[in-house]
């Protein structure tokens, strides 16, 4: 209990100090870029509780989510198989690098001329660019389980279904896990960018249509809004991987 | 009961721990028949082993002994199918081994390795019979396994949250309740101490005696061998191959402290040491002139 709490402590200061900062240093600021933290702050309660949050918010957020789900779920499926065919993979791997090593960003512009501007284009681009990570971790992880682990799994004769999904998966797991949090990160940048191509609603394109509007508040208010939004998606991560890997050795997850 | 196996697609059949009855001769479960086997090197093969021969009877309890590095790890690996023999055969319960089989269990060195940490103890045991019995038949056999180890009080924990001697008696646990005729152990109790040492000694000599089980354990521990087996098969030589069979007089009731006090005791442990230190000199001796 009063570990935890110094650990908040500890944790918050700098924050703290930098909001402070923040809000003296823009009191009363005439500046248009740089507008008074507490008009921006106004700003939020104003149209994100709740107006925005249901016209802007809830899209995107279901978009990201949409797109991080099915990345992770292609990913690691391949990332099982790839790493459980080793030939299959060193023959593939140009292919691999290759695909990894093109931004998603460039896909952007064929995704919309092939979808459109709908929700199917951006779940498409944060899927694309979001699913590396999990895939090359997964991978990695599968090839790289103990040999005595395939001892056990053909000595014993374990069945395909449990080879996969009760040994390779959990093995893989942590390292799973580590390649799904870049992919969140990765999720929310391509979201917002996704939202700046010709969307018609999104928190991406609020901000781009109120700085286009010169709604300088308004924009700042979408770019703290979508802050609190990742921090927020983040700590739930950070939850739900302990929560996951709550049987594993204390080492492991302490990576 | 089919004894093929291959690696991915598992052939498996039901466990079954009772061997079939041979037509003629006395049964053998196993016999090993000129085994060979050869490992690739950049430049051709390196023969390990030549013309390995030698059986296990139903029960048995066999040690192989023999300086490190000669062969005996190749050796289990070829009569757990984990690894063809390049030559020979090994037949186990009168079928010639082509993979993995059901009529084998196997006890790794390393439980660190070959337990699965996320897991608790019961599904660590249960994890080879899924898909094998019913639901009521599993649980009766994991249960007995884990009492027939000692670990009754432990069936939740995961491994990593017990001592090295209890994570070992959990590789046991589940390689017993495979319910195969034939265990293997690869120096099982190699990174344990002492005293957890002549626990899991007296324990395994004990699941032999009430599972009916023939165990091959292999060991670098000279006395270890004899305290266990009934008989103990010296490999040695470059390539390896069996260069002793000693039967061990010791009768079936084994104690630490009066078995190891036998003068048979004393006398087989000198006659062993004297051989395995033969094999390694000449060991050494091809080493030095490759
Ligand atoms: N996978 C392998 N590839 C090549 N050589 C190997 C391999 N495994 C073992 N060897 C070699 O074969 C010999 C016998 O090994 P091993 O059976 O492990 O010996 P032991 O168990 O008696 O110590 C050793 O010299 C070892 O270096
Ligand atoms: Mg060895």
């Amino acid at each position: 209990m009063i570990r935890s709490a110094r650990t908040a402590l500890l944790q918050l200061w700098l924050p703290v100090l930098l909001i402070s900062l923040w809000w003296f240093l823009s009191v009363g600021s005439t500046s248009l870029y740089f507008p008074a933290l507490s008009d921006i702050l106004d700003a939020v309660g104003r149209l994100w509780l709740f107006e925005h949050a249901v016209s802007d918010l809830l899209p995107s957020m279901r978009n990201m989510l949409t797109g991080f789900v099915l990345a992770v779920a292609i990913g690691v499926t391949l990332g099982l198989i790839l790493g459980s065919l080793p030939r299959l993979l060193d023959a593939i791997e140009p292919e691999l690098e290759f695909a990894r090593a093109l931004p998603a960003v460039a896909i952007l512009p064929i995704a919309i001329l092939v979808l459109g501007l709908g929700d199917n284009m951006r779940v498409f681009v944060i899927t694309l660019g979001a699913v590396w990570p999990v895939l090359l971790n997964t991978t990695a992880a599968v090839r790289g389980i103990d040999p005595t682990v395939r001892d056990v799994e053909s000595a014993f004769g374990i069945d395909r279904v449990s080879r996969y999904l009760r040994i390779r998966l959990p093995a893989a797991l942590p390292q799973i896990l580590s390649g799904a949090r870049i992919s969140l990160y990765i999720s929310i940048a391509l979201l917002v960018i996704s939202e700046m191509q010709g969307a018609g609603q999104g928190i991406g394109h609020f901000i781009l249509a109120s700085q286009r509007d010169y709604a300088v508040v308004d924009m700042w208010s979408g770019v703290i809004v979508l802050g609190v939004i990742g921090y927020l998606l983040q700590l739930a991560f950070r939850a739900g991987e302990a929560a996951l890997l709550r049987n594993y050795p204390p080492q492991r997850t302490g990576k | 009961m089919t004894i093929t196996g291959s690696d991915e697609m598992s052939t498996h059949a039901g466990a079954s721990a009772n061997p079939e009855p041979a037509t003629g001769a006395p049964h053998k479960l196993v016999t090993i028949r000129d085994v060979g086997h050869d490992y690739p090197t950049r430049d051709g093969h390196r023969t390990v082993l030549d013309k390995v021969s030698f059986d296990v009877n139903p029960g048995e309890f066999i040690c192989i002994v023999g300086p490190s590095g000669v062969g005996k790890t190749t050796i289990l690996r070829c009569i757990a199918g984990l690894q063809p023999s390049t030559r020979g055969e090994v037949k186990v319960n009168g079928r010639v081994l082509t993979g993995p089989s059901s009529d084998v269990g196997l006890v790794f060195q390393d439980y660190s390795r070959s337990l699965m940490p996320w897991m608790s103890v019961t599904d660590n045991v249960a994890l080879p019979l899924r898909k094998r019995l019913t639901r009521v038949e599993r649980e009766r056999r994991v249960t007995a396994a884990l009492r027939e180890v000692g670990l009754d009080q432990h069936t939740e924990s995961k491994p990593w949250q017990l001592s090295g001697g209890m994570q070992q008696r959990v590789a046991i646990a589940r390689a017993l309740a495979f319910g195969a005729p034939l265990l293997l152990m690869d120096e099982p109790f190699a990174s344990v101490d002492a005293q957890t040492r002549a626990e899991l000694e007296d324990l395994s000599l004990r699941v032999r005696e009430d599972s009916g089980q023939a165990v091959i354990l292999i060991t670098h521990d000279i006395d270890e061998s004899i305290y266990l087996a009934d008989r103990i098969i010296v490999l040695g030589g470059s390539p390896a191959s069996v260069i002793a069979e000693l039967t061990v007089p010791l009768g079936s009731n084994r104690d630490q402290i009066n078995t190891k006090s036998l003068p048979e005791f004393a006398e087989l442990r000198k006659t062993v040491h004297t051989l395995i230190q033969e094999a390694s000199r000449s060991m050494g001796q091809k080493g030095g002139s490759k």
